[in-house]
């Protein structure tokens, strides 16, 4: 199962990529992701700041919020929302 | 009530009077306009430019969530507009507009706020400042509620 993560606002900084992809062989929670992202982040200097960032972030799809309790069962194109400071 | 509502990102100019003639109408006694502009200055800085980042898809579904939520809690027959840029803007230049119009003034401003509110606080929009110092930074944020 494949998941691709887009980064949006700061989380961005903290990627090698704007787009990172994750391969899972069995079905996965917004916990699971996050943890699999924080291993991505490309230096270990940002990993604490990273993981910060990533605690307070949530996930979505371009039609809604995922719930912390939400499970991704197949392959799915994610986006990673940071804190937000529209208007 | 979806007839009632626009919402536009764009990354072209905000045009007031647009927004205007959308929430005019002759049973519409109240108009409340919410416009915010690019400030020149921001924590001791000064700011020569914003970049405004957009999750488009979710963002427009959201701006007519809070719409929808704003028609049912102050009134049914508000009518609503929502501009909001994308992209690089100086200052003076309108970032956003909340435009809602209603029977009475009462449910016009206690909508716009609510929306500008939700706007702020819930919807996929990030900002990032330039400085004159040559320096830039995300601006901090309110996260996304999802614990539910």
């Amino acid at each position: 199962m494949k998941i691709e993560v887009e980064f949006y606002g700061p989380t961005k900084d903290y990627f090698y990529n704007p787009v990172e992809t994750l391969h899972f062989d069995h079905p996965v929670n917004v916990k699971s992701i996050k943890e699999a992202l924080l291993a991505k982040v490309k230096d270990d200097q940002n990993r604490m700041y990273a993981k910060n960032l990533l605690q307070i972030s949530a996930l979505a799809t371009e039609h809604e919020i995922l719930s912390g309790h939400c499970i991704v069962n197949k392959t799915a194109k994610l986006a990673l929302l940071p804190p937000v400071s529209g208007g | 009530m979806l007839d009632s509502v626009q919402v536009v990102i764009s990354d072209q100019p905000i045009c007031i009077d647009q927004a205007l003639s959308f929430i005019q109408s002759k049973t519409q006694g109240a108009e409340a306009i919410f416009i915010g502009r690019v400030r020149n200055f921001n924590q001791g800085q000064e700011v020569l430019a914003i970049d405004y980042e957009i999750f488009q898809p979710l963002a427009l579904i959201l701006l007519r969530q809070f719409s929808e939520e704003a028609q049912k809690k102050y009134d049914p027959h508000l009518r609503i507009c929502i501009h909001h840029r994308e992209g690089k803007l100086v200052p003076g230049q309108i970032g956003m507009l909340v435009a809602v119009s209603s029977p009475h003034r009462a449910e016009a401003y206690a909508a716009n706020r609510a929306i500008v509110e939700a706007i702020k606080h819930q919807c996929p929009i990030w900002k990032k400042e330039f400085y004159s110092s040559n320096e830039f930074k995300w601006l901090e944020g309110c996260p996304i509620r999802h614990e539910h």
